[in-house]
């Protein structure tokens, strides 16, 4: 094996383990539709400032559906904890939007949102 | 998330990084290590598992941990190696403990080491009487490197005036069942006479073979799968599985 190869072989394999590490900084974002997890956050702030309790529910399951989606290809450079937070969040906020109660859902809404922006950082 | 995948990609992760980052390290013996070196190498098999095991916790900036520890190490060989000086201030100097035969007191007061743990490490290194010793030095490993007084040396060849052989390193011929060709042809030997060879001790085919080992003075040593002891000593009190 040349001196080249081998010097080669440890640089890529160490950047691949980088590139999984910092993964969820690119796989967080879209990668088809109905993968924005940034654009259905605000979707479904819109639906709460107008009360819109109906379309809050669908458009939760819709986030819901969609964070599920991208927990497995993000869940190699993650702790445990950012996800059980969005979970938990999550769940919160179906809760709040049963009882309509719109500074819950608020409050829920944004700790998600926050949580989601620090994935990757 | 799968804790199960996660686990076991990280582990992937932490355990070539750790092989990659110590064959960098390079191949100091753990004997040779000082015991700042020593203080590294767990803290860097630490950091790798908790990589590897610590789901709750980011694992990015634990493997940046990881390779900031090595690099560390890693310039400081650089350094040490670069510059005497240096490397006398980061590891240290060995310390003469006995001088002439004498104890030198002071220096085993610095280095915080007790009269008894001397002892024991001139036991281990075959002395118990200290009238033997001309010169003992604490390394910075760790270790005690001792001289003997000169009537106390074993004697040698020299000393007899007994001719003696050149004993240089042997070469692997056969390993596993596979000739080494390579290793053939830097002895300046062939296939024809490794079979001749083979063919003298009952060996029909290389694969019979688990090592082939020729010495300078050109003696093969043959050792084959089958084993032809007939009553194996063993050494085990504990009878095993019937």
């Amino acid at each position: 094996m040349s001196k080249f190869i081998a010097y080669l072989i440890p640089a890529l394999v160490l950047t691949l383990f980088a590139a999984v590490l910092l993964s969820p900084q690119f796989l967080k974002e879209p990668l088809g539709p109905n993968d924005d997890v940034a654009a259905q956050i605000t979707t479904l702030e819109n639906d709460i400032s107008r009360e819109d309790w109906t379309h809050a529910q669908a458009d939760l399951k819709t986030l819901d559906n969609t964070w599920q989606r991208i927990v497995p290809r993000i869940q190699f450079g993650l702790d445990r904890e950012n996800i059980d937070k969005i979970d938990t969040g999550i769940a919160q906020l179906r809760g709040a939007i049963a009882a309509r109660d719109k500074g819950e859902a608020l409050v829920s809404l944004n700790a998600v949102k926050k949580f989601w922006q620090d994935i990757g950082r | 998330m799968n804790e199960t995948l996660v686990t076991l990609v990280r582990g992937l992760i932490g355990f070539f990084t750790l092989l990659i980052l110590t064959r960098l390290i390079g191949k100091e013996q753990i004997s040779q290590l000082t015991f700042f070196e020593y203080v590294l190498g767990i803290t860097i098999g630490s950091i790798a598992a908790s990589l590897t095991v610590d789901i709750g916790v980011d694992p990015w900036p634990q493997w940046v941990g990881l390779v900031t520890w090595t690099g560390a190490v890693i310039a400081l060989q650089f350094i040490t190696l670069k510059f005497r000086r240096a490397e006398k201030y980061l590891n240290g100097e060995p310390t003469v403990v006995i001088m002439n035969g004498q104890i030198m007191d002071d220096a085993l007061a610095k280095m915080r080491l007790k009269l008894d743990e001397m002892l024991q490490l001139l036991r281990q290194k075959g002395v118990f009487d200290l009238g033997e010793v001309e010169f003992a030095v604490m390394e910075t490993s760790g270790n005690l490197s001792v001289l003997k007084k000169s009537e106390h040396h074993p004697v040698t060849c020299k000393d007899l005036n007994i001719p003696t052989t050149y004993k240089g390193l042997g070469t692997e011929l056969i390993y596993d069942g596979i000739i080494i060709s390579q290793n053939l042809r830097q002895v300046n030997l062939d296939r024809q006479w490794l079979d001749s060879q083979l063919r003298k001790q009952g060996i029909a085919d290389p694969s019979e073979v688990a090592l082939a080992h020729l010495d300078t003075n050109g003696e093969l040593y043959i050792d084959k799968y089958r084993d032809r002891v007939q009553n194996p000593t063993d050494p085990s009190d504990y009878p095993g599985v019937q």
